[in-house]
């Protein structure tokens, strides 16, 4: 019997490609079952305990996932694949993939509520690494190893995983995968979409082996390396620890920045110099702006510290950069707790959340590259100023800039402080907790921090918050991670209105 | 195989995606930054601003590893030039192929220059175009024809009338009676032509038969169309003067028409033997006053589309037994079977066409390519293979594919599951696109 997924694509009065949408959740269901499968499996042989919901859950959602996939034609062979099409099957494999990476962490990790455990997977999946729990030594090995899974496969991305490993998306994958790559300018360095999306996985994985790798050669055991390699390259701040890297003394943390400092450079960067191509003008620029916001902002948090802190010696230094490193690229990682710095350095942390690494990696925030194309376009508007005639050409290194891609840019910026303001309104509305703390909550959530200020801060949880806010915020992950268009547009009427 | 295609036009976007979909990696350069941004949208390859005649953009688009150039931009300098440069940053390795309009470009000496140049393949598409009419109106009752096995089997298309004795009858009592059908299209796409289908009026069947029985099978099928003696070409262009000339050559009679004055006077320079009248294609008082209920085949062939299918339409209304079209944009030529005209003759389909037919050259000898992107292809295993191996029956044959025909010396074997392939074989295939690869590899060593 062979289900023929064209069937479906009018049933939709919208005229949906619901077959695209069907395959591709299969191929999610699949991965993440096989997933589960495994960490059942480690979990088993680890510590024996709870790995049960993983087991099951994962058969279950494997084999019916597996037979579509098997029993069904791909979905290349869909009458059309249209833009549209395409943002609701990227959205759609977001957000199933955490509502069914919530269900063991829930079952296993006596998450307190099914929404806690939505909240837990999707700040996994989107790498922000905000967490439910108080204290995280108690959870059972298999919900510690998941936590890391969701992370590392968030962090390159599913649709990327997805046209990398399988071809599943057939022709729409090139448009879901720029629907999901992060940053203004998307770009591609090879022939064909799926060899980028393979290109983009492999030096994923060389850093995460590398990653581990270094780790254990400062001294933490194999478990503990596997799992902050997976959360530390992926830039997404979950640790088996409660006191998060401040459990390890200055080594481990060094490996920590580098290895967070290398998941926040665009990974095009590897592609072209792996291939001994020349980047772009821009791309370099971006790269050494990076570098400099970095090294800037750790500098300046370090003289804000610099009249508090009584013992001016190189751990605060390290702490310093530390915190940088963590939130720039948006990671999350804790050593010294920030919440309790001055109020210059907390406004600091809270600016700097927002800066993010570079496009095209693994790091949330608004990224380098838009903060550069948005100082030019401001260095044009004032030379129009002072030369009411002028031709002014917009542009960065070798690229010029069309009033589009501006004007796409300054609605993305609004956009994505509206998003934020809205979600800080709806925090303070739904949870009991002071004003800086639902600033900072949202904020660390768009851009995918992780820890915020106040009692979300750096050394407490998200258990203050109530379900309603949890929902809101993990609603406020996707748009952060799908960088806001994407979502946004499921979001209006006129997306759905029948054509 | 990595592959430079230069050139984002119709031909340009037509053979990146049948080389996406055949496996290879493509590289496409266009001048135009919106034509290169539709491009990427649509398109499995790596899409690159600039001129493909500079030696950087070559170089970015990675010429040395490249071992095929194919230069179809609408500009003939730009096509030629690009392959010099091609050709000499990569030496020999790299094929290259250019899209040339201008004749004088490919008459007389220029042969000689082609090979200096480092071009191995220089394509008119008028010409191509011209010849690929002439063959069809010259197998009455097909519309359009196709070779294979260097010519001992002909593929003919046919459209079903009202008329014709294959009405409401299965393909299997067709083949009973020696006429044997490949595949067939319906409302626009094609099909592998299986026993039980029944024909319908207004399908197109794809008649396969012996060079010597070809015009009698075709004959029967289209309902007896008697010879084209007559004939009518709208539009003096490059291919209408071509067709115009071969066509009076083997003693039909012609007319051309053709609007424009000092085009219809050179014509008429050219072409002493056909009658040359300046009028519109779609003047009803000309085309009645020439005898347009007469004429056995009308063929619009000026530069407009639009024009090229509202004469066709006029013709066929006036009484024309056959009305063809020639339209540049595939856009229309999914319209083709809607309206009452018999065929239409893409250029660029037939440009692209030669240029596949290269590109695969050795692994595939002829190549034909349906509307939709099913391909009718010519092999020949060399060495023992899979598919002579065993009989038809055991290959492992994707699904919608079919082993149409074995031509073996002069015999013409239409394959049933006992009959086996043999070394030295020329087999024709039938096959949707995503079951091309796999038969290819069959054929393998």
């Amino acid at each position: 019997m062979i289900l023929d997924l064209r069937q479906i694509w009018t049933r939709h009065p919208a005229g949906l490609n619901l077959g695209l949408l069907v395959y591709a959740l299969a191929a999610v269901g699949a991965a993440l079952g096989v997933a589960m499968l495994l960490v059942a499996l480690v979990g088993a042989v680890r510590d024996g305990q709870g790995w049960y919901a993983f087991a099951v859950i994962g058969t279950g959602v494997a084999l019916p996932a597996a037979a579509i996939l098997v029993f069904a034609r791909p979905p290349n062979l869909t009458p059309i694949i249209r833009a549209r099409d395409v943002l609701l099957t990227v959205t759609s494999c977001w957000l199933f993939a955490a509502l069914l990476s919530a269900l063991p962490i829930r079952l296993e990790g006596d998450a307190r509520s099914y929404v806690a455990a939505v909240f837990e997977a999707m700040s996994g999946f989107t790498t922000t690494g905000s967490t439910i729990y108080d204290a995280i030594e108690p959870l059972p090995d298999s919900v510690l190893l998941w936590r890391a899974t969701t992370q590392w496969l968030g962090g390159i991305g599913i649709i990327v995983l997805l046209v990398g490993i399988a071809p599943a998306l057939g022709i729409g994958s090139t448009r879901a995968l720029f629907a999901e790559v992060s940053g203004p300018l998307k770009e591609r360095y090879t022939p064909r979409i799926a060899q980028t999306a393979r290109a983009l996985v492999r030096i994923y994985v060389v850093l995460s082996v590398a990653c581990a790798g270094a780790y254990m050669v400062v001294g933490m055991s194999a478990w503990n390396a596997v799992l902050h390699a997976m959360t530390t390259v992926s830039t997404g701040g979950f640790s088996p620890h409660t006191a998060s890297l401040g459990q390890y003394d200055a080594a481990p943390q060094l490996v920590a920045i580098l290895f967070m400092f290398l998941g926040g450079v665009n990974f095009g960067l590897y592609i072209l110099l792996s291939s001994r191509r020349r980047p772009s003008l821009g791309m370099r620029y971006e790269f050494h702006w990076y570098c400099i916001a970095l090294v800037a902002f750790s500098l300046i948090v370090l003289a804000t510290l610099a009249g508090f802190d009584e013992q001016r010696s190189w751990t605060a230094a390290l702490d310093a950069t530390f915190a940088v490193v963590s939130i720039v690229t948006t990671t999350g990682y804790v050593t010294a707790d920030f919440d309790a710095w001055n109020e210059t350095a907390r406004t600091v942390v809270l600016a700097i959340m927002f800066v993010g690494g570079c496009a095209g990696s693994t790091v949330g925030g608004v990224k380098i590259i838009r903060w550069m194309m948005l100082g030019v376009s401001i260095r044009a508007e004032l030379r129009r100023l002072m030369h009411p005639s002028a031709v002014v050409s917009v542009r960065l290194g070798d690229r010029h800039f069309a009033d589009r891609d501006i004007l796409t840019l300054m609605s993305f910026v609004v956009a994505y402080m509206l998003v934020f303001v809205t979600s800080a309104l709806a925090v303070a509305a739904t949870s009991s907790v002071d004003l800086e703390t639902a600033i900072s909550a949202a904020a660390a959530s768009i851009t995918l921090v992780g820890p915020g200020l106040g009692a979300v801060g750096a050394s407490e949880s998200y258990s203050a918050l109530s379900d309603g806010s949890l929902a809101i915020l993990s609603a406020t992950m996707l748009l952060g991670r799908l960088e806001v268009f994407t979502v946004l547009a499921l979001l209006t009427p006129a997306y759905w209105r029948r054509r | 195989m990595h592959i430079i295609v230069i050139g984002a036009g119709e031909v340009g976007s037509h053979i990146v995606e049948t080389l996406v979909l055949g496996g290879h990696d493509v590289v496409l350069i266009e001048r135009d930054i919106e034509r290169a941004a539709n491009a990427r949208d649509r398109l499995d390859a790596l899409v690159l601003d600039g001129n493909g005649a500079s030696p950087d953009v070559l170089a970015a688009a990675g010429v040395e590893r490249a071992r095929l150039l194919v230069a179809v931009t609408d500009n003939d300098d730009s096509n030629l030039i690009a392959c010099m440069a091609g050709r000499s940053m990569s030496g020999d390795r790299l094929r290259t192929v250019a899209r040339v309009r201008d004749r004088s470009y490919f008459q007389g000496r220029s042969a000689v220059m082609h090979g200096a140049l480092g071009i191995d393949l220089v394509i008119s598409p008028d010409r191509t175009t011209a010849n690929d009419i002439a063959d069809a109106l010259e197998l009455p009752g097909a519309v359009t024809v196709e070779q294979f096995a260097n010519g001992r089997l002909v593929v003919g298309e046919v459209i079903v009338q009202q008329e014709s004795p294959a009405l409401d009858r299965s393909f299997r009592e067709l083949r009973e009676t020696g006429h044997v059908v490949a595949g067939f299209t319906r409302n626009g796409s094609l099909s592998i032509a299986y026993d039980e289908t029944t024909v319908a009026a207004g399908d197109h069947l794809f008649v396969l038969s012996p060079r010597a029985d070809a015009a009698r099978t075709v004959g029967y099928l289209a309902g007896g169309v008697p010879k084209a003696k007559r004939v009518m070409i709208v539009g003096a262009t490059e291919i209408g003067l071509h067709l115009a000339r071969r066509l009076a050559r083997t003693g039909r009679m012609v007319t051309l028409i053709e609007s424009k004055r000092a085009r219809a006077v050179a014509a008429a320079e050219r072409a002493d033997d056909v009658i040359v009248l300046r009028a519109e294609g779609t003047d009803r008082e000309v085309l009645v006053e020439e005898g347009i209920d007469r004429v056995d085949a009308f063929v619009a062939c000026t530069d407009d589309d639009g024009d090229n299918l509202l004469a066709a339409l006029t013709a066929r209304q006036l009484g024309a037994r056959t009305a063809f079209a020639l339209v540049s944009r595939s856009d229309y030529l999914a319209l083709v079977d809607a309206m009452s005209v018999d065929a239409a003759f893409s250029p660029r389909m037939h440009t692209a066409d030669a240029i596949l037919r290269f590109v695969r050259r050795g692994e595939v000898e002829r190549l034909h390519q349906f509307v939709g992107g099913a391909e009718m292809i010519e092999l020949r295993p060399t060495e023992p293979c899979a598919a002579t191996r065993a009989p038809v029956r055991e290959l492992k044959l994707p699904r919608d594919c079919i082993i149409s025909a074995i031509v073996r010396g002069d015999d013409v074997i239409y394959p049933r599951g006992g009959d086996q392939v043999m070394v030295g074989d020329a087999v024709v295939v039938l096959a949707q696109p995503r079951a091309i690869a796999a038969v290819e590899r069959l054929f393998q060593a």
